[in-house]
């Protein structure tokens, strides 16, 4: 089950990282570069870690082949479609939030 | 030793032998602000709750506890009474890693509460050494009792923890299977 964010799901770390992984596999670095390019959040390095620690745990994400010091990550499977899942619902709400804005 | 490496210190071992070399890589390209040293100070923290046996953290917090204790009643800030209110609510982090420990490894309750005769002998070194310097010279039969009651407490709040924990776990898995 997903963390609740204080700031809404569009802020959680865990689906940031997960939506800049789904562009390719990348390093800590260019992670947190990403997010504050597309979300304009600015992910400290301990809460990009202890996201990446529980993405890693979870199965949705895995370290891929490298030979520098910057170990990069892709999706697996797994996380593919938890991010897919998450994604929906979040339209969803999005949508109907809309469809009842309209109606104010 | 920098203060990057010092920061990494806030982590697990077991953690810095995955990820330390990484988050200092990361940490070699960010300007230090407060805002980035208290994140990863926290965060060092949460890995910790994380990753720790319940025993070892439970353990640490009674030793800083029964050690303000102890010194608030040296310095005569407590009467005798409030000192013994303290003291015995130290327990509560006994009783706290033997309920924690069954929660989270799923151990039966002999081994929580084993777990929690641990955290006892972490937490309880202070006193132990305040008492052993303060009667130096004899009184080891009183001691040695002192001693005896605080392991017992710290068996029974142990049991009682985790008996407490294996309940909820029974009541998780119900939750869960409905």
């Amino acid at each position: 089950m997903a963390r609740k964010t204080k700031a809404g799901p569009a802020t959680d770390p865990e689906l940031l990282i997960l939506s800049s992984l789904a562009g390719g596999s990348k390093h800590g670095y260019a992670i947190m570069q990403e997010i504050a390019a597309f979300a304009g959040v600015d992910l400290g390095p301990g809460t990009l870690y202890t996201a990446i620690t529980r993405l890693v745990d979870q199965g949705w994400i895995e370290p891929a082949e490298s030979s520098g010091r910057q170990r990069p990550y892709r999706l697996t499977p797994g996380g593919l479609d938890y991010l897919r899942g998450q994604l929906e619902k979040m339209r969803q709400l999005a949508s109907f939030g809309l469809r009842r804005l309209r109606t104010v | 030793m920098t203060v990057r490496n010092l920061l990494l210190r806030a982590y697990p071992r077991r953690w810095r032998d995955e990820y330390g070399e990484e988050l200092a890589g990361v940490l070699a390209q960010r300007r230090l602000t407060f805002a980035v040293v208290a994140d990863v100070l926290a965060n060092g923290m949460r890995q910790h709750l994380y990753r720790d046996d319940p025993w070892k953290i439970c353990g640490t917090g009674l030793f800083v506890w029964t050690s303000t204790v102890v010194l608030l009643a040296a310095a005569r800030l407590f009467t005798y009474p409030s000192f013994l209110r303290c003291y015995m609510a130290g327990f509560l982090f006994l009783f706290a890693a033997g309920a924690w420990t069954m929660l989270r490894q799923k151990s039966g309750v002999w081994r929580a509460t084993v777990a929690s005769v641990k955290a006892a002998l972490i937490g309880h070194f202070p006193d132990v050494a305040i008492y052993a310097a303060m009667f130096r010279g004899g009184a080891h039969s009183w001691m040695a009792k002192t001693f005896a009651i605080t392991l017992l407490l710290s068996l029974l709040f142990g049991l009682a923890g985790a008996v407490l924990g294996r309940f909820i776990a029974g009541i998780r898995a119900g939750l869960s299977a409905a």
